[in-house]
Parts: structure tokens; sequence; C-alpha cells
């Protein structure tokens, strides 16, 4: 029936786009004078904010998540916002925030499949090419302008992580506050919030952006586990042990070509699941990240040569820290063992682009990453179970061509080497074909590879064979994208899209129990293929009304056994509506979000749900303040997520309603 | 087809019909001392019909008997040979062109006849033809400099694309007179639109106003978008080519008077009636008269204040 539905829909959406195409040629024969310069209609930018040139000409289906989006939505972490759009979806383990695309979603992989960037900039560390989603991500949302969502193998540019994508964040700059900005936010489960920033462009053309925050919550104070439900364990309730807080800087300094950037987060997480086999209902039991990078580049376009060239000097540090209480007993015999890792590196990137016979767009560049430090180490009382050191250095050469071969067809073929200094070696070509037809339709063929080296933490990680045991021995995983996608501008003010997409996985990198000891080990699982589709459809107007509704579809299975790969819903179906109340005043944001359900690893399945959220916002009303009040969860469904290997329970149980209400001011 | 082309080829095809069904009042207009005048016009909008109607006006006044042919030219293909022939056979004295791809045909079809020529941004459509002189669709750097101070005092760099093909001209005289208005150029030859991303990037970091002017490499409906955006984006005001640009989300952009070129043409070409050879009259840049349209939801969304005085003047507020 849903398929059918499906089928449907395309059918009834490629009729209207190839009805208003025609339409549109016809309207736009006759322009190719020059006064067509003062003349014309331009499209205006405040219907068009979504939609930069990248969108259609990328070799790759692209999103864009605007500031204005993330403030009228309510999102509150890197993880909402992607959660929001069609092929993604979210994970939570009350500790981490996982993110799941196009029907991959392993539990506990710490999105190391994912490539971050922020401005450019590299996020995943060194030892588990992790980023936290949530409140571990290094930026407060307000800080973002805008997200760069890139779907697909981008490996050919990246190296390893861009396996399913690159999510690429563009902060704020200084002017885009022009003066002190400070923030306050309260929340249900005992949430604070607060934030100082300041940012300004002076008339020297230096510029500035500084920001401060902290986030405090309690968490939910009680937390009920059916697994841990016997009376030696508080009869499976967990009582305050779901606390999290964050302190984070940001620095952003430019002087015409120059940029220098500096991010800090540091970040406390009580673990409510007690994962790992430790004491249940201990609120000893917590992990800290801290992590920071800072970050200068350089970046100038030669006119006289049309090439634009990039330099970027680095040094990243990541910092785990994690007590695990267990009863070491009988008797009785309550030790905290401690997880201590540490990862630094300082690289270097450079790229030239330029521009030859003017059809050929040549990229080229190179990367290279030093690991001073890849440290991991487990200990208690009893002893120091891991003391590993590694230093993994890797460097990358790419080469890419844009080459337009008519107005209407471009081709974009790529290819980047990669090496590691402890032999993971991987080349990585990418090719994409964009043909437009006819005027406002874009079709795009891709095929793109990429490879995911295994971790310095999958690779070397044990807690001295008490629960796990290290890899040693884990090849890249690696894989084969195959995608069609047509974009279809509809109107002024409608856009849709379609996706068709074939991933093929090999060598999967995933925690598994070794039947022989029962020990958690990584592992090369196997290979998996998941097929999926995509259909949105997004209209804006410049009232600031603005839709958009979007179905995914994704069947992924592992090619061995032919089952359904865990954490991966097969139907996702998301809506959002930000409407105007009072024109630039007064907004509300709806966001609904349908997931089909997921495959557990005890090979259950998670219900499906329906989820709401609800937000309104208020701007100028007294000038140069900003409230919301949002309402997550409205209708307060209960839902679960499928858990890890690590848990014993089978799923986690999320939050309810939540409420969130916020005030900003700008002096 | 749109209701206002078919407009435009119903009103074409009444005119047609009208004038081969009329040869003898044509011959009577031949016969008379009143000057025939041919015009050719690119477009069907407000701005010519404002020029077109204050050149008849101020012609009028003169030449009571003045008689003026009409063509619209929105499509090549509609020019009638036959019609063509008998306005050639009349001898007009004077051809008006508005728009450049008027000013191609009125080159094209009149090689012989004076004719003066408006609605064209490009000054090189003057000089390569003979007999051929009016007013071009451009705002010389002082004009520009001399309103930014005015609308945008805090702003002190000035980012411009242009392709040296089209604009080197009016780059070096911009640098020249810069200083005077205490302002700094930052001018980025750009040979090719696909490297207008590069360079809009390379004057978001160095550059507080980006400043538009007629560039057909530059500026254009494709290209539109990607420039307005980044405006958008960095907060760097956008100076538009046009009130469509104001409208579409540039701060705000100087327009001329559509009147008043009207009247400026009609000035030359009394001055051509009059005996002087157009060669002689210098083509005029811009009219005494500056009018503007501002975008205040682009100054809000980039923070910025605009004086009072200078919304209550401006001919266009978009909110």
């Amino acid at each position: 029936m849903a398929r059918s539905l499906f089928f449907l829909g395309v059918c009834l959406w490629a009729t209207a786009a190839y009805q208003v195409t025609v339409a549109q040629a016809e309207s736009d024969q006759f322009f190719g004078e020059g006064e067509d310069l003062l003349f014309a209609e331009i499209e205006s930018v405040y219907s068009a904010s979504k939609y930069d040139q990248k969108v259609t000409e990328a070799p790759a289906r692209v999103s864009i998540v605007t500031a204005e989006e993330i403030q009228r939505y309510g999102f509150r972490t890197i993880g909402d916002i992607l959660n929001s759009l069609p092929g993604f979806s979210l994970n939570y383990d009350r500790n981490y925030s996982y993110i799941g695309v196009r029907g991959f979603g392993v539990p506990g992989d710490y999105n190391t499949r994912l490539l971050f960037l922020v401005d450019g900039h590299r996020l995943n560390d060194n030892i588990y090419n992790a980023v936290g989603a949530a409140t571990s991500f290094y930026l407060d949302v307000d800080l973002i302008d805008r997200v760069e969502v890139v779907r697909g193998p981008s490996s050919s540019l990246y190296g390893s992580n861009a396996f399913f994508g690159i999510i690429h964040v563009i902060t704020k700059k200084g002017r885009d506050l022009n003066g002190v900005e400070l923030s306050a936010a309260v929340g249900s489960q005992d949430s604070y919030q607060g934030r100082c920033s300041f940012g300004q462009r002076f008339q020297n053309g230096f510029e500035i952006l500084l920001s401060g925050s902290f986030y405090d919550s309690e968490g939910d104070e009680s937390l009920y586990f059916r697994e841990f439900d016997d009376p030696a364990t508080n009869n499976g309730v967990f009582e305050n042990g779901d606390d999290d807080q964050f302190t984070r800087i940001f620095a952003r300094m430019s002087l015409r070509d120059f940029s220098l950037e500096l991010a800090y987060n540091n970040r406390e997480k009580g673990i409510p699941t007690a994962p790992w086999g430790v004491e249940f209902n201990d609120n000893r039991t917590r992990t800290w990240d801290k992590s920071w990078f800072v970050d200068l580049k350089y970046q100038h376009f030669y006119a006289p040569s049309n090439t634009d060239v990039t330099f970027r000097l680095f040094y990243d540090s990541y910092q785990y820290d994690g007590d695990y209480t267990y009863d070491y007993g009988p008797p009785p015999d309550i030790v905290i063992n401690k997880d201590a890792d540490e990862g630094t590196y300082w690289g270097t990137e450079i790229q030239l682009s330029r521009l030859f016979f003017n059809t050929h767009r040549f990229t080229a560049g190179g990367e290279y990453r030093d690991s001073v430090k890849q440290d991991e180490k487990n200990y208690d009382v009893y002893g120091v179970w891991l003391d590993s050191k590694q230093d993994i250095d890797t460097w990358g050469l790419f080469i890419q061509d844009e080459w337009t071969i008519a107005d209407n067809l471009l081709v974009n073929i790529g290819i980047r080497r990669d090496e590691y200094d402890h032999g993971d070696d991987a080349t990585n070509p990418r090719l994409a074909l964009i043909y437009s037809p006819v005027n406002n339709t874009s079709l795009k063929f891709l095929y793109g590879e990429a490879f995911r080296a295994p971790n310095s933490y999958e690779l070397y990680y044990h807690d001295g064979y008490t629960t796990t045991k290290p890899a040693l021995d884990l090849d890249p995983e690696t894989i084969q994208s195959y995608e069609l996608v047509w974009e279809q501008t509809l109107s002024r003010h409608l856009r849709g899209s379609f996706s068709l997409y074939h991933n093929v996985i090999s060598d999967l990198i995933a925690y598994t129990e070794d039947p022989h000891d029962g020990l958690l080990v990584f592992e090369n699982s196997g290979d998996a293929t998941a097929t999926g589709a995509e259909v949105s459809l997004e209209g804006q107007w410049d009232n600031g009304l603005q839709v958009e509704l979007s179905y995914s579809y994704q069947d992924a299975e592992d090619d061995e056994t032919g089952e359904r790969l865990v954490n991966a819903p097969r139907h996702m179906v998301k809506t959002t509506l930000m409407a105007p109340i009072i024109a630039d005043r007064v907004h509300v944001g709806l966001e609904m979000q349908y997931d089909g359900g997921r495959k557990t690893i005890a090979a259950d399945d998670t219900d499906n749900f329906l989820i709401m959220n609800l937000t309104l916002i208020g701007q100028d009303i007294i000038d140069g303040m900003t409230f919301s009040a949002s309402i997550y969860n409205l209708f307060n469904k209960g839902y679960d997520f499928p858990a890890s290997a690590e848990h014993s329970q089978d799923v986690i149980e999320q939050d309810g309603r939540i409420f969130w209400f916020k005030v900003s001011y700008l002096f | 087809m749109g209701i206002k082309e078919k407009k435009q080829t119903t009103f074409f095809y009444i005119f047609t019909v009208v004038l081969m069904t009329m040869p003898a009042q044509v011959n009577m207009a031949l016969a008379s001392s009143a000057p025939l005048i041919v015009v050719f016009s690119s477009r069907d909008n407000t701005a010519y019909h404002q020029v077109l109607a204050a050149f008849k006006h101020n012609l009028l006044q003169k030449y009571s008997g003045a008689e003026f042919v009409f063509f619209l030219l929105e499509k090549e293909s509609a020019i009638s040979p036959v019609v063509l022939q008998t306005a050639r056979q009349r001898q007009p004295k004077i051809v008006l062109a508005l728009g450049s791809r008027s000013l191609h045909a009125a080159v094209q079809q009149f090689p012989a006849t004076p004719k003066v020529a408006s609605m064209v941004i490009n000054t090189d459509a003057f000089s390569q033809a003979d007999k051929v002189t009016g007013v071009v669709l451009q705002v010389p750097p002082e004009v520009h400099f001399s309103w930014l101070r005015r609308l945008l005092p805090n702003k002190k760099t000035v980012g411009v694309l242009y392709d040296p093909k089209q604009n080197r001209q009016w780059v070096d005289d911009a640098g020249k007179c810069a200083d005077v208005y205490g302002l700094t150029l930052v001018a980025i030859a750009v040979q090719s639109a696909r490297d207008i991303p590069n360079a809009l990037k390379e004057l978001n970091r160095n550059a507080d106003v980006l400043l538009a002017i007629p560039d057909a490499t530059i500026y254009s409906r494709k290209t539109a978008k990607m420039v307005l955006l980044s405006s958008f984006r960095n907060k760097i005001p956008f100076v538009g080519l046009s009130t469509s640009w104001v409208k579409a989300g540039a701060l705000y952009a100087l327009e001329w008077d559509y009147h008043d070129i009207g009247g400026q043409c009609a000035s030359i070409a009394d001055e051509i009636l009059c005996g002087i050879s157009p060669d002689e009259i210098p083509v005029k840049s811009l009219t005494d008269k500056v009018i503007y349209s501002v975008n205040r939801r682009t100054a809000r969304h980039m923070q910025l204040d605009i004086d009072p005085t200078l919304l209550q003047n401006a001919a266009h507020i978009f909110e």
C-alpha cells in the first residue's frame, strides 16, 4: 500500500513538474537583450534563500538549513537539525546521539560515517573519528548561519569519514550580531542555558565574533528500565543519573584574507542506562568530553589568473574521560573503572581552484594530518588495563574537474588518494553527470566511492578483557554508491526533488560479541546493501510561509543473512511548516516526524511513532528582543530507539513532552 | 504566449494593416514639411512608455505636425519587410531607438538616417555606428559614490565585479575618483560567470558594500540569485542595477527619471532637426535627475539605518 502511494505520488509530481517546466520555458524564451539586467523580473532573495546555486549544480543531493529555520523550528542541537531532513534519522542512548543515514544507523558508531566540518574545518577526532550530535557538539545552534548537508560518498574530495555524507556547518560572522547578545533559556527537567556573544565588523575590515555559553540539565529524574526490574537494582528505576551540562567558547576573527577560529566544548553527562555491565542506579557512571580546535585560514582569489587559493593550518584536541562503576565482588567491592583517552593532531591543507578554457573548473589539493597523540587508557585501583599510545599520520591528494560540456550539461569527475602510515590506503573516485534538459529541471546521475579507515578506538581499545577486547586486524570499510537525483523548480515558490539510490557497503565495521569468549569486539562484519528513495516538496513564499513535506523509503539489509539492518526505519515521513502570525514579528514553526519502526539488536521491532514539535517565536516586538516557546513531543507520545551492543536493554525509551522557553536580547 | 505578448502582437498587426491600407495619408505626410520620426522600441513597459511619451510631448511642442511611426521589437521576426520598406520610402528625419536591439535594427534598416538612442546600457553601441547619439543608461562613478556616502555613510570599501572587456574604462574612472569621496575601491576582474562565486567570496572578505554596474558577463537572471544571496547571507549591502533588483533584495538602486530621458532625447532630436550632425552631439550618460528605490526589509536584515529624509524621497520603498 505504502509503495503504491509512493509511486502514485511520484507520478503526479512528475506530471505537474513537466507541465510547469514547459510553461516556464515558453515564458523565458525572449530574454537576451542587455537591458534585461535592468528591466527583467529578478527572483526574490527571500524566497530563494534556501536554494544556493550549488544545490542544483552540486554533484550530490544537497539540503540547506538556514539560521532562520533553526530558530523558528526550535532546533536545539545539530542532531535536531539533521533529523528534520529526508533520509536522516536520530538515535539517543541517553549519553550520545547517533545520526542514521539512508538505512544505516549502526548503534554506537559515534557518527564516524559522516564527516562534520565547521567553516571547512574537520571536526571528527583522531581516536573515535567521532562528533557529538547533541550537547557534545562544538557550537551553539544560535551561532550557526546555515548547515549544508551533502548526501552520498565524498571521499574523493574529503578522504575518510565522508562515507554517507558531509555535514558542513557555516557559522555566523561578527556582522551578523553587530553588538552584544545575551540569551537565557529554561525548560523541563530543570534545564537552563545561557549565552553571551559579541560580534562586530570594524571599519578597517577586522571582524570578530566571541561567544561563551553554558547548559545545565538535571535530565529525567527517574527512568524505568524493565531489564533491571529487581529489588536489588531499585526495581529498575534509575534516579538522578541523567544530568547533562556543558560549557562552550567560540571565537572567530578575520581580517581581509585571513581568519582565525577557535572552538571549545566541555561536556559532562551522567549515564542512566548502565551500559557495559556497570552498576545500575549509580550516578557515578558518567562521561566527560572535552574538545577544542584552533584553525588559521588564508583564502584569496587571484583575479588575473582566476585562481582561488585556500590554505589552512590547524590544531585539534579531544579528551574523553569515563567513570564506570563496577562491583568486582563478591563480596561487594565497588570500583570505579576509568577511561582516559586523549587525541591531539595538527594538520595542514591547501586547495587551488582554477577555471580553464572557460569550461573546466579544476580543483586540486592536499591534506596532511599528524597525530601528535592517540592515547587510550583504562585503569582502576587494581591496575592499568590498557595503555595504548598510537601516532597514526595520514595524507591525501585529490583532483577534481567540473567540466561544463554545454550550458545544460555538466560533468564532475574527481579522485583522491589517502595513505595512512599504519597501512590503510584508499583511492576513491567520483563521477557525476548533471543535466538540465529544460529550464528549472536538474537531473543528476551520480557514482561515488568512499572509505572509512578503522579508528584507533576500534583497533586498540579494551578494558583488560573484562567486557571488550581489541580488534587489531581491521580493514577499512568501503561504499559504492549509485544515485539518480531529479530536482525540479515547479514555480517561483515551489521546488521538488526525487532521488533513488543504491549503496553497497563492504567490510562494514560493527561492534559485535565474540561467541567464543563473550567479549565485545569490532570486526569487519560483512557486506550490506541499501536501496531507497526520497521524495520531497518544498514551498517558500516571500511573506515567510514555508512548507516542506518528504517521504523516505530505505531498505538496508545484510548481504549474508538477508536480514534487515538494525536501527534503520524503513519508512519516514517528515513535515515542517513555518507560518507568519504577525509578519516579520511572530512565527509559528511546526515539525512532524513519522518513523516506521526499527529493528533492534535482539531482532525485535520498535513501534512506529509520530512526533510533533511546536515553536512560537516573536522577534523585535520589543526592539532587539527575541523570545521563543517550544513544546517538543507535543502529544507526549511514548517511543523507543534500539539500544547498542553495550546495553542490557534492547530499546531505550525517549523523552516525553518537553517545554523550552528562551529569550535573547541584542544590545 | 502570455497575455501581454498577445496584446503586443495584436497591436502590431493592427498597426501594420492601418499603415498598409492608408497609402494616401502616407503620401500626404511625405509631402508635408512636418518631420517623420520612426520609433523602434525593444520593450513594452512603463519605463519605455515614459521615455516615448516625454519624447513625443516635447517634440510636438515645437513640431506640432510631427508624425511618429512605431515599431515594437520584442520579437525580431515581427518586423515586416513591407512595413519597413514603406517607412523607408517616407524618408524619416530621425530614428528613435529605445533599447540595444532597437538600436541594432535602426542601424541596419536606416543606415543613413540620424539616430537618437536611449535605454541602452553599453556605450560602445553608440560609437560602433555612424549617425548615432543619445542618452546611455549608465551612472558615472562620481554619482554612485556621492549617493553611497549619503545612503551608507559608514561603508568605506566598495566592491565591484566587472568584465574588463565591458567596463575597464568605468572601473579606471572609478578608481581615480574614489579617494575624493573617502572610499576605497576593490574591483575584481571576472572574465566568466563561473568565476563569480570565488570573486564574491573575495569581496565578502574585503568589501563593505557591493556596487553593481551594468555588465552582461556578471549580471544576468542566472547569476542574480547568486549575487543577491551572497549579499544577503554575508550582510554586505548590494547596490542593484534597477528597481527590479531592489524588489528582489538589493538594498537600493539609482535609477533614471525616464520622463527626463525622453525630454533629453527630444532635445537632441531638435538639435538634429536644426541641422547639427548626430556625430557632433556627445552621448549623455546621466540626466540631471536621479531617482532611487530602497528595500527596507534588506536594511533591517543588515541592521542598517537609512536616513529618514532619504527614505521619504525614495521613488519606491519595498517593505
